[in-house]
């Protein structure tokens, strides 16, 4: 009908106020969200209201024109492919920026540069390590035997104290940043269950038909910080929620990964949402892990069962009949024992029905005694049986129903019996082992550490299938799978599960249940995978494992980890520096006690046992000098009630180096030969162990050496020993860190000085000492030696270090000018990065906004337009009234 | 359709350019304030490298003038003493006597001669004991702290050993006496029952000595003209010096063979005892560019010596007629030859020993040479420390400019820089304040 009656303008008018009013609206909705985060500008979206066909009477004076206008609801202006270029780019902004943070943190220990305690520019490690030298060539210069090196001391003691205040800094930047990391995490994990909840919202008000663009605000808002922490992926689809309703999907996925299914991991999948978390051990992946032909072998084994347990065949066919029989007698004789027809409910119901009944039908059939019935009390009898036999035949049924419920619980019966079956078919079915035992996640190994197959059950589970923890609540790890401790703050999406636990159906996993992902290295970007490389690259430190160089692929393997270089990059390369110093001056600062002690020689064979009568200037084959140590009385020295020999000395350091080598190939990854975990962690213990007592041993002979032993006259000058230690209260000059590098207690105490000659005095030819009191080579040496150009390993530090080749070439401090620079030059590149980022990001952000912004002069020259349009209307309004009012009252 | 630009994009800009203006604003501002170009490794890596570089230069050039200055001053010491030593005392005693044995002067004044050169010999003894930088006697070689001579009256002792050793004859290379010679020079055959005509029965000369105790008993007695290697005790394995281990338990009851040759190895051990002194380095880091070679030796020239071992200075040992090399010794001997010549007439006691005050009269002019040869090594050593300072001076200042280039600001630039920043940052706030006042709405009725 496109005929327009007299009143239809009214409603014209009517309609075109109630847009007009609709739109402003509108406009002061996106004026009170201008600075609303998030916000999108919305629309009233108007239509023109028209009728369309035409009618086949109407007037050929009318003309087909339109009803007014409709409010269609109002809409939002966005592009979703701004959304995803601004996300890209965030995601690379976050991930550098916190990069940059990193780093800016560690400049702030490393980078001396303008940084000083007197305002001279001239650093405060670097400096320290000038003043050290400064006070070696003082002492050379003008200090002699008599005098104490009080100056060279106190300067090797601050740098000490530099050294380790500098590395007490990177461990709090680290730690802090772990914490930085769990918080990371634990936002994503919010931010994934706000995304998923909303979908959920916006999924219902859908189905209502609204169009819930608030909640599109707050999920895109949600989607905007998410994008920060990681590379996400968001994808809209259709989702059919009945037979004419398709409502709209949000599903969000890591952008370029690719699950065990070859799919990208999803993150959310409409109602389902998953979360992030760190586990505490990392799994060895099956390279052969494909979850489809464990599926394809489930699907046969499920039907070769179905196929044997088929309800037509034997023994179910039997079962089924025979269950159903004896229902059916069972249920009868049951139902009719409890509706007894001569007694009970069922006799009053039938005796109630027959009185009324026959109270009827003689009131139907009265006594006629003027015309009696012959056939009356016959009449009446058999409405009587009627009334009676429809109540028997109510207990019928009810009988017949309990009889037919209780066939078909037997028939369910026999059902779930034949259906375990086939499923217990299908659980030991040893091709669906075999799919798993090959194509399974996780790898497993048997007690010698050999890859035995794969299995998909990570963790240990009882018998019910519930997951056991130990006693912090972490997840035991199934015996038989080889995993790893996650140092790499590996990351995993757990299963995917609705806002009531339950798990997300995914056809494409071996369980049909969404399963946890375990995420490689390089998976992730943005501000996530910013913390985990700060926290876990090792640059020049990085293992072969590390770079995926060895047969066994790890999570965590990543070949460009030799460029990446985070806080224990940092760190290690400070211990680096740290202990060249410390070995470099102790190294310079002692001689062999044998040449410096008075010894009585005797001879040892290779195996080191005594040769009696052994000549130690004629020396056999096989045959080597040992050299007991005498004390003040020329007696034997010892130690634990042994004597105090080069060879005993030998051994111990010999049975260090080996137990070093131990623990060296204990630590790296992959064990050869393999080993579990706790094997390994026992085999490290009793390795430190034994290293432990050989090293206290030979620190305790080294000690009494020194101070109970007989020096040479020749070397009574001797005041050399250990200058640095692994703490302040020993003389341990083994594993000497940044955190741990001290002056040595012998040292600070007296004993042990700088010495400042390696040269033996001489006799005169009388036997007295020429002594060479003011003699300083072994300075000079330590001078030359301390700007030599030295080599740093890696392996130094980090036994199981890839690179062979020196990282750092250089005197002490070129080598920490080289640190520094190494972290200067990252923080340039990285901060140029982080401004190009910020700048498309600003940019792209701007582009969205230029759609999706609130505009002060669009709104208000939205409100003049719908102020005019309102105002128009309502003069419509009015004019038709005196229309009207002319036609009716003006006219008649 | 041109792109919109809405409230919110031009707040966001416009926060974005307000933080950027203002960073630079106090970037500029810390630059004027600081004169420095960076103050992180991040803001310019290349010339913080460089700068670090010249910094730890400066650090050693400061470390190389101390360590200059003190060798300097050491050498001035050592300087003033030789100078003392050569002009004061060495080259007037020296000239004196070389004028005085020339004249041939009466014999007073010859004995008088003699207690001159005994006294300068004291003297000279005195000055190069005396001189001490601080704590440490510079002619002491690597034992600074205790003097470098000691005159116990006969002999002269550089820390512990005799300065005239060397004089003992090697007892293999002696003649054998005249005595054990035939008269057609052939050696007279010992039986140990007829002696040779001459023989005494006793010398003091321990080789005389030796041949003495041959002819009385061949059988048990060794031929002195045969070396100890070829004949005789074990010696044993010779120490550093070249002095084997038997000798030291040689004594005063041992045979004249055992202790004259113990007597020549031990005189022999003092002078290479002598010489291991001699060549005593005490090398100071001068900025010469310290360096080992591959043997774990200090390149020669790369570090400075500032040792000066006295007897360097002075002489040690003897020379072919048995001389001593020392200039203290020559005085000494030719001060107590002078001094024993007849007072009256100024003849020498015998002319053996006016032979050998001729010998040590060219002796000491050849030690004047030599103390004046030292004295000038000294003199240009010293020359080389102080253009060495001059060179860390001016190496000092070229580094101060090369930091200065590195590291400060040009001031011109830096402040109109900074004013340029100012005006951008005004610019700015201005901006700011007008930004959202201005829009439609404030023309709305």
């Amino acid at each position: 009908m496109a005929v327009i009656g007299t009143f239809s303008s009214f409603t014209t008018a009517r309609l075109a106020i109630y847009a007009s009013q609709a739109s402003l609206n509108v406009t002061g909705n996106n004026i009170a969200n201008i600075n609303t985060p998030g916000y999108t500008r919305q629309r009233m979206d108007l239509v023109s209201l028209y009728s369309y066909g035409t009618a086949k009477f109407a007037n050929i004076y009318n003309t087909n024109i339109g009803y007014g206008v409709l409010t269609n609801g109002a809409s939002q202006l966005r592009d979703p492919y701004l959304d995803i270029r601004y996300r890209d780019e965030n995601t690379k902004l976050e991930q550098n920026s916190e990069w940059l943070d990193g780093l800016n943190q560690m400049s702030r220990i490393l980078d001396e540069v303008g940084l000083t305690s007197e305002n001279d520019g001239f650093g405060v490690i670097e400096a320290q390590l000038g003043n050290l030298k400064d006070a070696l060539q003082k002492l050379a210069n003008q200090e002699s035997f008599q005098e104490p090196d009080t100056l060279v001391r106190s300067e090797a003691e601050t740098l000490t104290k530099y050294f380790k205040q500098a590395a007490q800094e990177l461990e709090t930047i680290y730690n802090n940043k772990k914490l930085e990391l769990d918080d990371s995490v634990k936002e994503v994990n919010k931010l994934l269950t706000d995304i998923r909840d909303l979908n959920d919202k916006i999924r219902t008000q859908s189905i209502y038909g609204d169009k819930a663009l608030e909640l599109r605000d707050a999920r895109n808002l949600a989607l905007d910080k998410l994008s920060g922490y990681m590379n996400i992926d968001v994808t809209y689809s259709m989702e059919r929620i009945d037979q004419f309703t398709e409502i709209e999907k949000l599903t969000v996925t890591i952008a370029g990964s690719k699950g065990p299914d070859g799919q990208p991991i999803k993150l959310v999948d409409g109602i389902y949402g998953g979360q992030i978390s760190i586990p505490q051990k990392e799994p060895v992946m099956n390279p052969n892990a494909d979850a489809s032909k464990i599926l394809a072998a489930m699907d046969k084994a499920q039907a070769d069962a179905e196929a044997k347990h088929a309800k037509d065949q034997e023994p179910w066919k039997t079962d089924f009949k025979t269950a159903k029989a004896d229902a059916e007698i069972k249920a009868k004789k049951d139902a009719e024992d409890a509706n007894p027809l001569n007694t009970g409910v069922w006799a009053e119901k039938i005796a109630a029905a027959e009185q009324k009944a026959r109270e009827a039908a003689e009131k139907k059939y009265p006594v006629d005694p003027d015309n009696p019935d012959p056939d009356r009390q016959q009449k009446i009898d058999a409405e009587v049986k009627a009334a009676g036999d429809k109540i028997r035949a109510q207990r019928d049924d009810v009988i017949q129903e309990a009889v037919d419920t209780a066939v078909k619980a037997a028939e369910r019966e026999v059902e779930s019996l034949r259906q375990a079956a086939i499923k217990a078919e299908v659980a030991n079915s040893q091709d669906v082992a075999d799919a798993i035992n090959e194509f399974g996640k996780y790898l497993t190994v048997d007690a010698n550490g050999n890859t035995t197959g794969a299995t998909n059950e990570l963790y240990k589970k009882d018998g019910s299938g519930v997951i056991q923890v130990d006693e912090k609540g972490n997840p035991i790890y199934a015996d038989n799978v080889k995993v790893y401790d996650n140092d790499k703050f590996i990351i995993q999406v757990e299963p995917l599960k609705d806002e009531r636990d339950r798990l997300m159906v995914d056809p494409n996993t071996a369980s049909k249940r969404s399963e946890t992902v375990e995420l490689g290295d390089n998976v992730l970007s943005g501000k996530i995978q910013g913390i985990r490389e700060l926290l876990t690259e090792e640059g020049e430190y990085s293992s072969k494992q590390d770079l995926g160089k060895t047969d066994e692929a790890r999570l965590s393997d990543d070949p460009n980890a030799a460029i990446k270089r985070g806080i224990p990059y940092y760190q290690k390369a400070l211990d680096s520096l740290a202990r060249q110093i410390a070995n470099e001056f102790n190294k310079m600062n002692q001689m062999d006690p044998e040449v410096v002690y008075q010894t009585n020689k005797s001879v040892i064979d290779a195996d080191g046992n005594p040769v009696p009568g052994g000549d130690p200037d004629n020396l056999q084959a096989g045959e080597s000098v040992d050299y007991t140590f005498l004390d003040k009385d020329k007696n034997p020295l010892q130690v634990d009630g042994k004597d105090v020999t080069k060879s005993r000395m030998d051994a111990l350091q010999e049975t260090m180096d080996e137990q070093k080598k131990i623990m060296n190939s204990l630590m790296t990854y992959p064990r050869d030969p393999y080993i579990t975990d706790e094997e390994a962690a026992e085999q490290m213990a009793d390795a430190q162990e034994a290293w432990d007592a050989a090293n206290e041993e030979l620190l305790a002979c080294k000690q009494a050496i020194q101070d109970n032993g007989l020096k040479d006259p020749l070397y009574e000058h001797y005041n050399g020993g250990v200058l640095f230690s692994n703490g302040g209260n020993n003389n341990d000059p083994n594993n000497i860190t940044a955190s741990n590098i001290s002056i040595a207690i012998d040292w600070a105490e007296g004993p042990v000085r700088v010495l400042r000659t390696k040269q033996p005095d001489f006799y005169d030819k009388d036997g007295n000492v020429v002594t060479n009191s003011s003699r300083f080579d072994n300075i000079t040496d330590i001078i030359e030696n301390y700007d030599k150009q030295l080599d740093y390993l890696a392996q130094e530090i980090q036994p199981d270090a890839e690179q062979s080749r020196a990282m750092f070439h250089g005197s002490f401090r070129e080598v920490f000018t080289a640190i520094s620079a190494k972290l200067g030059t990252d923080q340039y590149a990285t901060a140029g990065k982080v401004s190009s980022y910020e700048l498309m990001t600003l940019d792209l952000d701007n582009d969205r906004m230029s759609v999706s912004g609130v505009d002060l002069n669009d709104e208000a020259t939205s409100m003049m337009q719908f102020s005019k349009s309102y105002a128009a209307a309502c003069k419509l309004l009015t004019t038709l009234d005196s229309m009207l009012d002319k036609l009716i009252n003006g006219t008649i | 359709m041109a792109m919109r630009v809405t409230t919110g994009m031009a707040m966001s800009l416009y926060r974005y350019n307000l933080g950027n203006s203002t960073v630079k604003f106090n970037s500029s501002m810390n630059k004027v304030m600081t004169h420095r170009k960076f103050d992180s490794f991040a803001e310019d890596p290349t010339s913080a490298v460089q700068a670090w570089r010249v910094r730890r230069a400066m650090v050693d050039n400061n470390s190389y003038r101390n360590n200059n200055s003190d060798v300097t001053s050491r050498f001035n010491v050592a300087f003033a003493a030789m100078n003392t030593v050569t002009y004061d005392l060495v080259n007037k005693a020296a000239k004196k006597a070389d004028i005085w044995a020339e004249s041939d002067p009466t014999g007073g004044a010859r004995v008088q001669l003699g207690q001159t050169l005994t006294n300068t010999a004291d003297s000279v003894i005195q000055t190069m004991n005396s001189a001490k930088y601080s704590d440490h006697f510079v002619f002491s070689g690597t034992d600074e702290m205790n003097p470098p001579f000691l005159w116990d009256g006969e002999t002269l002792y550089y820390r512990g050993v005799n300065v005239n050793a060397g004089g003992v004859k090697n007892p293999a290379e002696q003649p054998v006496p005249s005595w054990a010679l035939d008269d057609a020079g052939n050696e007279i055959p010992a039986d140990g029952t007829t002696m040779p005509d001459g023989m005494p029965t006793k010398s003091d000369d321990l080789y005389e000595q030796a041949w003495i105790d041959y002819y009385k008993d061949p059988t048990n007695a060794i031929k002195p003209t045969l070396s100890p290697n070829d004949q005789g005790m074990a010696w044993g394995e010779a120490d550093e010096f070249g002095v084997p281990e038997a000798v030291k338990n040689v004594t005063d009851q041992d045979t004249a063979y055992n202790r004259m040759w113990a007597e020549y190895y031990n005189d022999q051990g003092d002078l290479a005892r002598l010489e291991k002194m001699s060549k005593e380095e005490q090398n100071v880091d001068l900025g010469m560019g310290l360096m080992k070679d591959e043997n774990g030796n200090l390149v020669k020239g790369s570090a400075f010596n500032r040792a000066l071992p006295a007897i360097n200075m002075l002489g040690y040992g003897v020379d072919e007629n048995g001389d001593p090399n020392n200039v203290v010794l020559v005085m000494k001997r030719l001060g107590e030859i002078f001094s024993s010549c007849d007072y009256e007439t100024g003849d020498f006691p015998s002319g053996e020993m006016e032979e050998e005050a001729n010998r040590l009269m060219d002796k000491l002019k050849k030690c004047n040479d030599d103390c004046i040869s030292v004295e000038a090594e000294i003199s240009t050593k010293a020359e080389y420390l102080q253009a060495n300072d001059e060179r860390m001076k001016l190496q000092a200042a070229y580094l101060e400019e090369d930091r200065y280039n590195l590291e400060e600001i040009d001031p011109a630039d830096a402040i109109s820089t900074l004013m340029y920043d100012y005006y951008c940052y005004n610019a700015a706030l201005k901006v700011g304040t007008q930004l959202l006042s201005q829009s439609l709405i404030d023309y709305m009725n």
